[in-house]
């Protein structure tokens, strides 16, 4: 079993892992265009993770109980703004300190998950299998050579998710409401001075966000794979927490960030079957995405480019 | 009457942790009958599970031990203002060092049980300055970086286990740790085990670093108010460093008490999860060595009365997790308890100071 | 010429301090009406509350003989009223047009911004006040002057008629300030009325028609400028029966203990805060620095305990160089301080009296013994202090949150006196303190001084600093511009070297 070096880069880096590149990225693009949104607006939400995992379950239920996962999704969405709305309540009109309250958001999601999946199906670990979003297949895409293999028979989530980015691009650089945003980000007075609320802002912004993170779980159960189980976001909502500061709190930065990240994730599944255990264990792959990240973290010293306000409540007070 | 007024107020931090408490189980409460469960009926066999024979009461005991020593560690960090979330990941490299220097080689108890010991504390210790580098020199947040870091070490875990140590059994483990590096069970066929005192040992050291050395006052300070600190001369890297490396060497060492009282090896499926539960235990003990020691007994009646409630009634083990998470986020939002609790124990708006002048 | 803008009878109190005190004011269309007063006088709060950002608690304000009650910028912005803060509320990340018409822009179809009539309109309408900018510039690359005409246009856009600068010319240059009159003037003959808040008496007299003075939240007296001059403004502004007893003169000034020479220092934004200064501290003698907020105060005093980095010369403590220790150091060779910011820097809120009694002697003895602290030492200086200041608490354990502003100020004072051996820093030390916490302080700082010891005493307050200081010295801009001994110099010198006046013919 004497693998060359070049065989194994002939088998690792075909276009099957590009496939699996932007599956697995799906739903790192919609946490992290979801977080770039709130911390635009000057909010840090530490608890995407939490907030993803319950839409994943809430999808899970719906899917299962009514048969069709567009309404587990709609649920998941629904879930998740609500739970938007208890952080932003805690975090922006009673000001406390936003990472200790993401912190307890993704306990409570933790805890709130494992618990009713006990509740409602009586053993803990996983629910059923559930119906899944459709896998689109274009017939046109066929003829297309390299396309077809990337993009074909994706999620119809993929679609949503590679148009977010230039959706937000134009939202945050081309519409009002997209500078108020970032205005509420930078200089939260100075959008106060001209009569717009910040925390109204705020507010939305967080929504907005918990929507993504919503959607993003919802995918992991409802189309990566077919059912719920704990712990299945597994530290995305953080890897996406970093591909935010990783990209720059940018449309376009964040969406290769988290594309980026799942490339990592992706190279390390195909790695793990490419790459005997005895050469080099799973396990180094399987750490692969939370020691890059850091490293990558950490060759940044400086957050240049990132809101001015980040973190701050707004005091209406304080000139 | 004014005595008990400015006692209350002195004691702000205890009453309003008490009623996030409160607050937090009548909202389980309420949750449970709106999934027609009985609550009064899971209460009576919590209870019992809990504290109801010797052998319920050393089995509660012998949770606590874990949660209140991992506990101290989420504490002794914060009270530096360093949220180690990553308690988790080093308790497991604690325990798993330490098993692997239990059973490796054989030395008389007097040296082989504080050996294991002291190997799981400077797993976790030094495991944990890899986010301390990261947070004072490359300002990345370490909540963010410590629960990063509980995954590979999950998984280095599970490596050694699996694939690099011995094979014992049907779940990876290692062999079992030596005679000499046990702790020994102090009440026969239970598992009240000689933790309790290294428990008790942990947490008279953390208070006696805070509240009795200069270091320890120098952390707090940092804890507080950092400008301060930095305006009295206070090395607040320094300190946050070594409160870095304290939190996880005491995160380790509650990994390698638990190897050495109460599985003596370290297995693949070793934790239950200590390490998340260990904020909410220092978060309600208020983040005091005997606080936490107070609210990691609650926690551990919790766990073990589950287990009685949840096969009596229909109500299922992850209550806890679920309570655990509704607790945060109560004591997340204290502030909108603290100022409706000052505003009647003072009777007026809290925020009045007599000769005070602004702009 | 008609009333624009008039307000009757303000009145506003925060806690237990007037800020407005039955303020009346009237101003004409078409003038530049000044509103001059020292820190704490009054004046921005006041425009705070005529442009919405805090409400009256009494009073009615009439903009073109209508009544009108400004409870938020909205309102103010739609009668007509524009403001330029001081700190500048702008987003440096986006550009000029995109800050002109902040929460205003023009849009296609509602949804899109039209970026084209952003930026035309923009310069428009800066070409319109002849204010020119360049629209698609971004904020944080353009110079502090052209930041202000943004503001300005800013107010424009929203078609403001009543325009309130404050403190324009606080960070410009000389040249930008007169740019700025020149826009000033422009405006006046379109028919905009100005308000301009300064302390700066030179440019008041230059630009003003009218003038009004205020002084502990009320109105001295309003005039007009061609009937007054900058010494009279100065008195107006500065004058005031005095409460508090002047320091008996010093007992015996012995040697220097404090020696600053030519010290420097740059900023983070690199633009000098210190520049060349050189001055020393003798036992027994009080130095009084005077000087507006800003002029690089806060710097010095941070730069004497080694937390501001110093570019450029020396720092000396009888005799021994200490410049660019480690703070602790620094402090161990014999400097206290008692800090601008009590609750940021001079008191940890929530520990209680007596650790705050110890802060930064936690490992010096007989705190510290050894590793461990020891709780009776603590104590017993605690109760020593408590007594001997005469520090208001229920009890030593109290969390130094809970304290009164004055005792708060107490416990740092108590704390830095008792412990100082030498040397003294005391900046703002009665900032926020009523008369009898301050009265306690002035005697303080004298009794410190007639120890022997050396005082640095950093004061917005001309008051205090005449009262208490045996020299003083001016600083402006970051530089020493005089320094003089209290007896030869009056209020109104002093006023003038600090308010960038000319000062040519005051004696060296």
């Amino acid at each position: 079993m004497n693998l060359t070096f070049a065989e194994i880069i002939k088998t690792v880096f075909t276009l099957s892992l590009v496939y699996s590149t932007i599956r697995i990225s799906i739903s790192i693009i919609f946490a992290g265009m979801g977080e770039m949104i709130v911390e635009r607006s000057g909010v840090l939400n530490i608890g995407i993770e939490g907030i993803m995992l319950m839409g994943a379950f809430s999808a899970a239920i719906g899917s299962y109980f009514t048969g069709s996962p567009w309404w587990g999704l709609l649920f998941a969405v629904l879930t998740a703004l609500v739970i938007g709305l208890i952080f932003a309540f805690i975090a922006i009109t009673l000001k406390s300190n936003q990472a200790i309250t993401g912190l307890a958001i993704f306990l409570l999601c933790v805890g709130l998950s494992g618990f009713l999946l006990q509740v409602i199906f009586a053993h803990g670990g996983n629910s059923p299998m559930v119906t899944t979003l459709p896998i689109i297949h274009l017939a046109f895409l066929e003829k297309i050579p390299v396309l077809n293999e990337i993009f074909n028979d994706q999620s119809v989530l993929m679609y949503p998710a590679l148009l977010l980015p230039f959706i937000l691009y134009i939202f945050f650089y081309r519409t009002p409401w997209g500078t108020w945003l970032r205005a509420a980000g930078e200089n939260p007075r100075a959008l106060a001075v001209v009569g717009v609320n910040p925390i109204t802002v705020r507010y939305l912004a967080t929504l907005a966000g918990a929507f993504f993170y919503g959607i993003g779980g919802a995918y992991l159960s409802i189309s990566q794979v077919s059912l719920f189980s704990e712990n299945m976001v597994a530290g995305r909502g953080f890897i996406a927490l970093a591909a935010v500061i990783f990209g720059n709190v940018t449309p376009r930065g964040v969406f290769l960030a988290c594309v980026f990240f799942g490339f990592m994730d992706a190279l390390q599944i195909t790695l793990q079957t490419a790459i005997p255990d005895y050469l080099i264990a799973r396990e180094v792959f399987m750490s692969m995405p939370y020691v890059l990240t850091l490293l990558i973290l950490a060759g940044f010293i400086k957050r240049s480019g990132g809101p001015a306000d980040i973190g701050n409540p707004y005091y209406k007070e304080s000139r | 009457m004014d005595r008990i007024r400015r006692f209350l107020i002195r004691q702000e931090a205890i009453f309003t942790t008490f009623i996030a408490l409160i607050l937090s189980l009548v909202v389980v409460g309420v949750l449970l009958a709106s999934t027609g469960r009985n609550p009064g009926e899971a209460f009576y066999y919590f209870m019992r599970g809990a504290f109801g024979s010797t052998f319920n009461t050393a089995d509660t005991i012998s949770r606590v031990i874990p949660l209140s020593i991992a506990g101290v560690a989420f504490s002794i960090g914060a009270k530096c203002a360093v949220f180690n979330v990553g308690i988790e990941g080093q308790l497991l490299l604690g325990a798993l060092a330490s098993a692997i220097v239990g059973y490796i080689v054989k030395l008389p108890a007097v040296i082989h049980l504080p050996l294991m010991l002291l190997a799981g504390a400077l797993a976790g210790g030094l495991y944990a300055l890899i986010p301390a580098w990261l947070k004072t020199y490359r300002r990345i947040n370490e909540i963010l970086s410590t629960i990063m870091l509980n995954y590979p070490a999950f998984f280095f875990n599970h490596f050694m286990v699996a694939k690099a140590l011995p094979i014992t059994g049907v779940v990876p483990a290692t062999p079992f740790i030596e005679d000499t590096a046990r702790l020994a069970t102090l009440i026969p066929e239970t598992r009240f085990h000689a933790g309790v005192i290294v428990a008790l040992l942990v947490s008279v050291f953390a208070y006696i670093l805070l509240q009795h050395t200069s270091i320890g006052y120098e952390m707090r300070a940092v804890g507080q108010n950092q400008s301060a600190a930095r305006f009295h001369g206070i090395p607040v890297e320094k300190r946050m460093i070594l409160a870095f490396f304290l939190s996880g060497a005491i995160a380790g060492l509650a990994g390698a008490v638990e190897t050495a009282g109460v599985h003596y090896r370290y297995n693949d499926q070793f934790s239950p999860g200590y390490g998340y539960d260990s904020i909410t235990v220092a978060m309600i003990g208020l983040l005091h060595p005997f606080g936490v020691i107070i609210s990691a007994t609650l926690f551990g009646a919790l766990k073990t009365g589950i287990l009685d409630m949840s096969v009596y009634t229909q109500i299922p083990r992850q209550l806890v997790t679920l309570i655990n998470g509704i607790v945060v986020l109560f004591v997340a939002a204290k502030s909108m308890i603290v100022s409706g609790y000052l505003r009647v124990v003072k009777g007026k708006n809290p925020v009045t100071h007599e000769g005070e002048v602004t702009e | 010429m008609s009333k624009i803008l008039e307000m009757r009878g303000i009145c506003r109190r925060f806690e237990t301090v007037v800020a407005n005190d039955n303020v009346d004011l009237t101003v004409e269309k078409g003038t530049v009406h000044a509103i001059i007063g020292e820190n704490g006088a009054g004046k921005t709060t006041l425009m705070n509350i005529l442009y919405g950002l805090y409400r009256e608690d009494a009073g009615e304000i009439f903009i073109d003989g209508q009544q009108v009650d400004t409870s938020n910028p909205s309102i103010a912005i739609d009668h007509g009223i524009g403001m330029i803060h001081q700190h500048f509320k702008l987003i440096p990340a986006m550009t000029v047009a995109e800050n002109v018409m902040l929460g205003m822009e023009p849009t296609k179809g509602r949804i899109f911004l039209d970026l084209k009539q952003l930026n035309e309109r923009t310069r428009e309408i800066s070409q319109q006040y002849g204010l020119a900018v360049e629209p698609e510039a971004l904020v944080e690359n353009i110079s502090v002057g052209i930041r202000q005409r943004v503001e300005i246009l800013k107010a424009l856009y929203r078609r403001a008629n009543i325009l309130i600068l404050d403190e324009p010319t606080a960070l410009l240059t000389p040249q930008e300030s007169e740019d700025l009159f020149t826009i000033i003037r422009r405006l006046c003959v379109d028919g905009k009325t100005i308000l301009f808040i300064s302390h700066k008496l030179k440019e008041i007299m230059e630009i003003s028609d009218r003038i009004t003075v205020m002084r502990d939240g009320k109105v001295v007296r309003t005039l007009n400028k061609k009937d007054t001059n900058q010494v009279e403004l100065a008195r107006l502004m500065v004058g005031r029966d005095v409460f508090l007893k002047p320091a008996p003169p010093s007992k015996k000034i012995g040697e220097a203990i404090l020696e600053v020479e030519a010290l420097s220092a740059v900023n983070e934004f690199h633009r000098q805060v210190l520049k060349d200064v050189s001055f020393e501290v003798k036992s027994g003698e009080i130095l009084g620095v005077a000087g507006v907020d800003g002029n690089g105060q806060t710097e010095l005093v941070r730069a004497l305990i080694g937390l501001q980095p110093v570019t450029n010369g020396k720092i000396s403590l009888r005799g021994k160089e200490i410049t660019r220790l480690p703070v602790k150091k620094m402090r161990d060779a014999g400097i206290g301080v008692v800090p601008e910011d009590r609750l940021k820097e001079g008191l940890i809120e929530d520990f209680d009296v007596q650790q705050n009694l110890c802060l930064g002697l936690q490992r010096n003895k007989p705190f510290a013994n050894g590793m461990f602290i020891s709780w009776d030492a603590i104590r017993e200086n605690a109760r020593q202090l408590v007594d001997k200041f005469d520090i208001r608490t229920p009890s030593i354990e109290h969390p130094a949150r809970l304290l009164s502003g004055g005792n708060q100020q107490k416990v740092i004072v108590a704390r830095e006196i008792f412990h100082a051996p030498d040397t003294i820093l005391a900046a703002q030390p009665t900032r926020g303190l009523d008369i009898a916490a301050t009265d306690f302080v002035h005697g303080e700082l004298i009794q410190q001084r007639d120890a022997g010891k050396a005082v640095l005493l950093v004061s917005l307050s001309l008051d205090e600093i005449m009262l208490l200081s045996t020299r003083i010295a001016v600083i402006y801009k970051g530089e020493i511009v005089k320094i003089v001994n209290k007896d030869e110099t009056t209020p109104e010198d002093l006023g003038l070297m600090m308010l960038g006046g000319t000062y040519e013919h005051i004696p060296a």
